[in-house]
């Protein structure tokens, strides 16, 4: 009797947890000044095999990663959502001005579900600006924040040189415990990243459920976690401190 | 892993159209394994030979830091849920009939959430924390003000009286039921705040208002199977709906190969499914009507109370 049954494993097919990771670049004329927009390329390209290690450590995990570019409006650069292992840098051209809201609104687009996966881990976003907003950001961002996905979303800032307006980025994070990150060399700016894409990404790796209706410290992630193990800016200031655009 | 089942060898009552019976397991997840953590998921089946009346109960404690007891947590769930179930059996003098499903799928939350938390609290005054675990928490200070937050679960819970069912979710995971002609009906309606890793949670204060819950009345057509699993096993499946075509599927291998293989080869199940999937821990129960599977009743509708419930027909949902 037993000898015909088809035991085939229910629910069809199986896979890792997608973690969606966002980099959202400023790239206004001012990231020209002092090979600002060339660092971060670089900086993005280094970070990447560290990023990819933590990702081999957390196979239950896949990494997706999607760039988008803001100046003069905003843009999603590359062949949009792709897996880590496959990802490629974008080289990233400079020019315009900084419209944070544009890319902030672009990115809201892409925190429902669908396009992303019910049973996706919170995404990272990761937000770089050397200068401040020269749209509506406010709206944008207030918007965003509405969304289930932004809200829970681990959102990271890194300020690229003296100019980047902090008070915007600390906005963005919206987590008294967690600071923007200080990038004021290229050095400091590949350091930087390469935290971003590590700890950051390890720490939205892993099972770290909270309550949705309680305190602070019950954050998925908490700021304190994050903020603890953030990496020193160091003494080196390459970028200067004109206005940025 | 756990599996039980009972229920299974005992004629029906003669007047029964219903026998109620349950199994379920539960598995660590490969994740778990690399971080050394135990399974911090729990699972329970209760009820009696009559297959009268049957539950299961599923829990995930939190992974979060401050759930340093999350696994006791869980554990003291499911027990809490069964606890109840068999309260509400037991008041009804071996009478299906006199069950009254709209009644108890409002109060049985109120109870599992009271009960849970006097769990926990007698817990903690037999068992105080400890340095170590105080230390672990990364946040003593938070952990002292909040103890109960260290017991952190979800609970998902069904209930089978006769030809009714009361089905309570509180936090993630999910349930399906299957009916006689393989629709699969979601009893309980969704909740929008269950994003990436957060969850509402009995340790919350708001766990009695976070509660969701239904009851099913079986009219001429038959709900066979329900089927509870924690989110380790959920999130595994690549698309949307691979949870209700597992619980259609499960439907179908119970009707051909019988409950026994499907309950032998369930932690297997579990293990492949989260060790390809999200690599944490995967926990099902199966409360069945085997009554059900003997009978060529497939026609008419089941009755639903919540109004966003939703119900697939079973050619959409198989795998």
């Amino acid at each position: 009797m037993t000898d015909n049954l088809d035991l085939t494993r229910p629910g069809g097919v199986v896979s890792a947890r997608p973690l969606y990771f966002f980099w959202l670049a400023d790239c206004s004329g001012s990231m020209l000044r002092d090979g600002r927009i060339q660092a971060l390329n670089n900086a993005a390209a280094e970070a990447l095999p560290h990023m990819r290690r933590v990702a081999k450590d957390n196979p239950n995990v896949e990494v997706i990663v999607r760039v988008l570019r803001f100046s003069t409006g905003a843009a999603w650069v590359g062949e949009g959502a792709t897996p880590l292992a496959r990802f490629v840098w974008p080289a990233l051209q400079a020019g315009g001005v900084t419209d944070l809201g544009s890319a902030i609104r672009l990115l809201s687009e892409d925190l429902q579900s669908p396009p992303m996966p019910k049973r996706a881990l919170s995404p990272v976003v990761v937000l770089l600006s050397d200068g401040r907003p020269t749209d509506d950001y406010d709206t944008a961002l207030h918007d965003l924040l509405q969304l289930p996905w932004g809200q829970h979303a681990v959102r990271l800032a890194v300020a690229i040189g003296r100019d980047a307006d902090r008070d915007v980025l600390r906005q963005f994070i919206s987590d008294p415990n967690v600071a923007p990150l200080e990038a004021n060399s290229p050095e400091a700016l590949a350091r930087q990243m390469r935290w971003v894409s590590t700890v950051a990404l390890d720490a939205a790796s892993s099972p770290r459920v909270g309550m949705v209706t309680e305190s602070e410290h019950v954050r998925s992630i908490p700021g304190r976690m994050l903020s603890e193990s953030y990496p020193s800016d160091g003494p080196e200031i390459w970028f200067d401190d004109e206005p940025a655009t | 892993m756990t599996a039980r089942r009972f229920g299974l060898t005992t004629s029906p009552p003669p007047d029964d159209a219903h026998r109620w019976a349950a199994f379920g397991a539960s598995v660590r997840g490969a994740a778990h394994v690399r971080e050394d953590l135990p399974n911090q998921d729990a699972e329970a089946c209760r009820g009696d030979d009559s297959g009268r009346w049957a539950a299961v109960a599923v829990a995930d404690g939190h992974g979060h830091s401050l759930a340093v007891r999350a696994d006791r947590g869980a554990a003291l769930a499911v027990d809490v849920a069964l606890a109840a179930a068999q309260s509400c059996w037991d008041v009804l003098g071996g009478r299906p009939d006199r069950f009254v499903a709209a009644t108890v799928s409002q109060q049985l939350p109120d109870v599992m959430a009271d009960n849970w938390m006097a769990s926990v609290e007698h817990d903690l005054r037999e068992r105080p924390f400890s340095r170590a675990e105080l230390e672990r928490s990364g946040n003593a200070e938070a952990l002292t003000a909040q103890p109960e937050a260290a017991y952190g679960t979800t609970l998902l819970v069904a209930l089978a009286v006769g030809g009714s069912i009361v089905a309570c979710q509180v936090g993630d995971g999910d349930l399906v039921a299957v009916t006689a002609d393989g629709g699969v009906v979601r009893p309980l309606p969704p909740d929008n705040r269950l994003v990436g890793t957060k969850t509402t949670s009995l340790a919350s204060r708001t766990a009695h208002a976070d509660f969701r819950s239904s009851h099913l009345e079986v009219g001429h057509e038959r709900i066979e199977v329900i089927v509870l699993a924690t989110d380790g096993y959920v999130n595994s499946f690549s698309a949307e709906d691979g949870f209700a075509a597992a619980g259609r599927d499960l439907w179908k291998l119970i009707r051909q190969v019988g409950p026994s293989q499907v309950e032998g080869a369930l932690a297997n199940w579990l293990e492949t499914t989260s060790s390809d999937g999200t690599g944490d821990d995967a926990t099902l129960a199966i409360l069945f009507d085997e009554a059900g599977f003997a009978s060529d009743n497939r026609a008419a509708a089941v009755t639903m109370t919540v109004s966003d419930a939703t119900v697939s027909d079973g050619e959409e949902a198989g795998s």
